[in-house]
């Protein structure tokens, strides 16, 4: 699904390059569940928006469904992105002011199609994490928890078959965070969506099919 | 502190950039109308040469043009007959003739070319012996054009003290010939024609000044032909217009007589009278109304870029919380750091004004309208500096309250934002 | 998708008051601006009454005679038009008439100044004047040297206080005529048809201008057809060359070029050299483009940096919109809409602002009985200028939002 070949990332400012990543192999098979664990700053986000293709490694290819992303021009990119991909942010990223229904749609309006198409599928996705009865509630009026569940509504509204998660529950109380854990789980299960998570949470790790550990930019083993 | 804050910016320049280039067109705008107004103010601070009072100006339509010497000859003789109607009536205290006058719409413009090439440019009028009287034209040195000059074998001028000046220096130019050098670009004298050879122009007078487009026109040099109506002369010239000075007390409505009289006298010609206060009024109109339309917009526009500026630097306090608050924590005080935004402001202004007088003093260099080429260094740079200086404050004005918004950041809030 | 857009951009508008209103200030004044100037322009220039066919309408209003040491500009002579400019191919109707004087006349101790035109019989039906009352002179009363006149309604108004005025008379510069006719006010900034009153060219007070070349008279033809505009100018140039010079030691030549109202304006710029009988549009029109351009610039410079601010404000929508794949050609045109949207409406409270404007500009009396109107064509004309607008001062802020990396978008827009 996902192949990451000797990932390099080096960050460079006017005085000072920063190594982010060096010498990093994964690769995620179709329908895995994978978390990536490590301290702050180890580069586990990095290695997410890499694979995510919102950024562009310094050396080594990444390759999504079996292709390699050689170019990374922008319209080729954004199609990518827009049909094989869905982001979950710790801070949801909801735009706030367009209602529920029109943040779902926001993916949608990338692909040729109907509005009245559009709308039944984000309310489809809505009705799959539990928040059919607000579509025209705005972000500021829900709860943390249900901005995250909205947020996952927009990530797999698309139907990608990949979905990228920067610590989904970080910003969220623990009941909070186990549901949209098992929302994240039953995805993963009954629709085999491929899930990547990043996450400090060794509890929430665990209940994933495998954890890749990153240190000062490399993986540890 | 200064360099730190030097490579803040710096590091911000491309946000910068674009502010900076707003400033340095507000300042080439402003800088436009305060070189125009301080200009005006400038000039109606000097004499003007000449009174109005209870003057109308009646301007004449011959109907025909006068390049044939026996159609001038007649016009002259239609002249002095309208001048012994005028004098005769009890209403009028002096008539005079000219080719042009105070606030008139035509402006006459000649040359002297002094021997070596050198051109001195100034505004002629051709005029009557009572023009002076009639205008009270203060006279400071010789006399002014009278029946003494009936036959004299040179051409009789009176100067203006600015071009006596130009041309004599320090030297007392009452009695001097005007020396010039005929124009190698025009034909060699036909010999055979008596009229045709160089005339000799000696000064009889100097008036003190005559700027006939008024207050706020810009001084220039001036120069007076007479214009006797019993001139021998076929050539000389016939004038377009008449001066009336009427005795006080006289109602408005005496212009009806005055009409019917003239063209009692001349029935073929038109004559249009009109108060030379309203002409005046009508001048000063041409150099204010474009003023004040320029202005206005220009105000507008000053105002336009003083909302924006406070909102885009307003933005910028927002998006750099953060750094404030870190600023903060650190131990800078609230002036500490509202003294950055506004060091900000100011060096963005200077670099702005620094490129706007650079490319103002280019100014003298470019093809201006006639009456702005000869403004005194003292107005370009007094307009310089109050436009600079309106710059600076209105800039200071739009950081101000971002700035003090800045000043309120609390260290927390930065971690808050992290 | 659009409506999407849509209704985005008028919460994000809604929300941020004070950036809306300094960008809504900033549009609508510079629009009012560009509304008024065009709408005056349209006064002087665009077709209207009484000059419907204005685009196959040529003029002389303007002779240069020029030699070796001396220029005399001035109108056309009597004689130059009436001797050359007649029976030109091409030519449907001619109309030679006289500069507008200004006359003076006297009614009950109070005097009345009027703008007086001498013209002949053709003048009026080449031009189309709406009568309000009575009709125009015809070839007799041109040929007979009847004093007769046309007056216009403001002039009935001072004269007879706005009672009927067909068969009386009035005097005007020691004149006396009687009136056949009342047509509508006409702007003064028309030129050509302008005056309050019109009398019969032959009845000037001395024939002398039949003798001039230069000086006082206009020449107005009406073509068959646009097509022959060009015919008709070049063949008049040609003919100007065998005039006979008064003078022809001082002068060698004289160019009195028929041409169109506009290309009569170019020829009156200062720049412009005035013995070149082709037209000077192309240079007049780059100098009012360079004008214009020069007035928006710190308008649109402001707009720039006030939509970048508001944009940065929204990096972390960009961000989301991207990640959700978004290409950035998609985002600009987003922006694009927002913006131009923006500006329709500041456009339309800078067209209210410019009605306001026009009407006081219209009392201001700066322009005798101006007609400056949002007609269709100036309102046409400053929807285009808007979206123009819009769209240039978006192109920029738009090309730099969409060039914003995805991953610093959503961390919060500090790009540098």
């Amino acid at each position: 699904m996902i192949q990451l070949q000797r990932i390099e990332k080096v960050y460079r400012t006017d005085r000072i390059e920063t190594v982010a990543l060096a010498e990093v192999n994964l690769a995620v098979a179709e329908g895995e569940f994978i978390s990536i664990m490590g301290p702050s700053g180890c580069g586990k986000s990095t290695l997410l928006n890499l694979m995510g293709l919102l950024d562009a490694p310094t050396k080594g290819t990444v390759q999504i469904n079996g292709s390699p992303i050689a170019t990374y021009r922008d319209r080729e990119v954004a199609a990518i992105r827009n049909k094989e991909i869905g982001f979950v942010f710790q801070v949801f990223h909801l735009v706030s002011d367009l209602s529920v229904l029109d943040n779902v749609q926001i993916p949608l309006l990338y692909r040729r199609m109907s509005n009245g198409e559009r709308r039944r599928l984000a309310e489809v996705a809505l009705d799959r994490v539990g928040l059919s009865a607000r579509i025209h509630h705005f972000p500021s009026q829900l709860s943390g928890g249900q901005q995250q569940r909205v947020a996952i509504a927009r990530a797999i509204v698309g139907r990608p078959r990949i979905l990228l998660a920067d610590e989904p529950t970080g910003n969220l109380d623990s009941q909070m965070g186990d549901e949209i854990m098992a929302l994240l789980k039953g995805l993963n299960r009954h629709d085999r969506t491929t899930i990547v998570m990043v996450t400090h949470d060794q509890q929430k790790a665990d209940q994933t099919g495998r954890i890749v550990r990153l240190f000062d930019g490399r993986q540890v083993n | 502190m200064t360099r730190h804050l030097l490579r803040l910016i710096w590091n911000r320049k491309r946000q910068n950039f674009l502010l900076t280039v707003e400033i340095f067109f507000s300042f080439l705008t402003l800088f436009g109308v305060v070189l125009f107004a301080v200009h005006y103010a400038n000039n109606a601070r000097q004499p003007l040469g000449f009174e109005i009072d209870r003057v109308w100006s009646i301007t004449v339509d011959r109907k025909e043009s006068d390049q044939d010497p026996a159609v001038k000859a007649q016009h002259r003789e239609v002249y002095r007959q309208l001048f012994g109607a005028l004098r005769e009536m009890p209403e009028i205290e002096v008539v005079a003739a000219s080719f042009t006058g105070p606030y008139a719409n035509s402006n006459w413009g000649s040359r002297v070319r002094q021997p070596g090439g050198h051109q001195i440019d100034h505004g002629v009028n051709s005029v009557t012996d009572d023009y002076a009287e009639l205008f009270h034209i203060p006279l400071v040195g010789g006399r002014w054009f009278s029946r003494e000059d009936d036959g004299a074998t040179w051409k009789p001028v009176v100067l203006n003290r600015r071009l006596a000046r130009a041309i004599f220096g320090g030297a007392d130019p009452v009695g001097q010939i005007i020396k010039e050098e005929r124009d190698p670009n025009d034909p060699p004298a036909d010999p055979n024609d008596p009229n045709d050879k160089p005339e000799v122009k000696r000064v009889i007078g100097v008036v003190e000044e005559f700027r006939q487009n008024g207050e706020l026109s810009t001084a220039e040099n001036y120069l007076f032909y007479r214009m006797p109506l019993d001139d021998a002369n076929p050539k000389a010239g016939v004038p377009e217009r008449l001066f009336v000075r009427l005795r006080p007390g006289t109602p408005a409505s005496f212009e009806e007589a005055l009409v019917k009289r003239a063209l009692a006298v001349a029935g073929a010609w038109s004559f249009e009278v009109q108060p030379l206060d309203a002409m005046r009024r009508d001048k000063l109109r041409q150099y204010t109304i474009p003023l004040a339309l320029v202005g206005t917009i220009a105000a507008f526009l000053l105002m336009m870029v003083a909302l924006g500026l406070t909102g885009v630097v307003w933005q910028s306090v927002t998006l750099r919380i953060r750094e404030f608050g870190l600023r903060r924590a650190k131990g800078a005080t609230g002036a500490n750091v509202r003294n950055q935004v506004l060091v900000e402001m100011v060096i963005m202004t200077s670099v702005a004004l620094a490129a706007g007088v650079l490319l103002v003093a280019q100014l003298p260099l470019l093809p201006l309208p006639p009456d702005l080429r000869v403004v005194p260094p003292a107005v370009f740079v007094a307009s310089l500096a109050i436009s600079a200086a309106a710059i600076y404050l209105l800039t200071l004005a739009c950081g101000w309250y971002p700035s003090r918004l800045a000043t309120k950041i609390q260290p927390a809030e930065a971690l808050h934002y992290e | 998708m659009l409506t999407h857009y849509f209704t985005l951009a008028l919460k994000v508008l809604w929300r941020r008051k004070f950036f809306t209103f300094i960008s809504l200030f900033g549009i609508s004044f510079t629009l009012l601006v560009l509304t008024v100037v065009t709408a005056m322009f349209d006064n002087a220039f665009g077709p209207g009454t009484p000059e419907p066919r204005l685009n196959r309408t040529l003029f002389v209003d303007r002779a240069v005679m020029y030699g070796p040491h001396s220029t005399w500009t001035s109108s056309a002579g009597f004689k130059l038009l009436d001797r050359y400019a007649r029976d030109l191919p091409g030519v449907e109707r001619l109309s030679i008439y006289e500069d507008e004087r200004t006359v003076q006349s006297f009614v009950g101790g109070r005097k009345i100044r009027s703008a007086l035109k001498r013209t002949d019989d053709e003048f009026w039906r080449i031009l189309d004047f709406r009568f309000v009352e009575g009709g125009p002179f015809g070839t007799e009363d041109v040929k007979q040297a009847r004093f007769v006149a046309v007056i216009n309604a403001t002039t009935r108004q001072r004269f007879f206080e706005g009672h009927p005025a067909v068969g009386r008379t009035l005097e005007a510069d020691g004149q006396r005529f009687r009136i056949v006719g009342v047509v509508e006010d006409v702007s003064e900034a028309r030129g050509a048809p302008f005056a309050d009153i019109w009398v019969p060219y032959t009845t000037a007070k001395t024939d002398a201008y039949k003798r001039e070349i230069i000086g006082g008279w206009h020449a107005m033809a009406l073509a068959r057809d646009t097509a022959l505009m060009r015919g008709i100018h070049d063949e008049f140039n040609s003919r100007l060359l065998r005039v006979e010079l008064p003078d022809p030691k001082g002068y060698e030549a004289i160019v009195a070029p028929f041409e169109t109202k506009f290309e009569n304006f170019a020829r009156n710029m200062p720049t412009g050299d005035r013995k070149d009988p082709e037209s000077q549009v192309v240079r007049l029109i780059g100098a009012l483009v360079t004008i214009g351009l020069l007035f928006v610039l710190i308008p649109t410079v402001n707009l720039v940096n006030i939509n970048i601010s508001r944009i940065m404000e929204r990096a972390s929508e960009i961000g989301v919109r991207k990640a959700f794949g978004a290409p950035a050609r998609t985002l600009v045109g987003q922006f694009l809409v927002e913006n131009i949207l923006l500006t329709l409406v500041g456009a339309l409270i800078g067209f209210a602002l410019s009605v306001l404007a026009l009407r006081a500009l219209r009392q201001s009396g700066i322009v005798a009985y101006a007609e400056f109107s949002l007609n269709p064509r100036v309102f046409a004309w400053g929807i285009l200028l808007a979206i123009g607008f819009g769209f240039i001062s978006g192109v920029y802020p738009a090309w730099r939002m969409s060039r914003l990396n995805p991953v610093d978008a959503l961390k919060g827009g500090v790009s540098r």
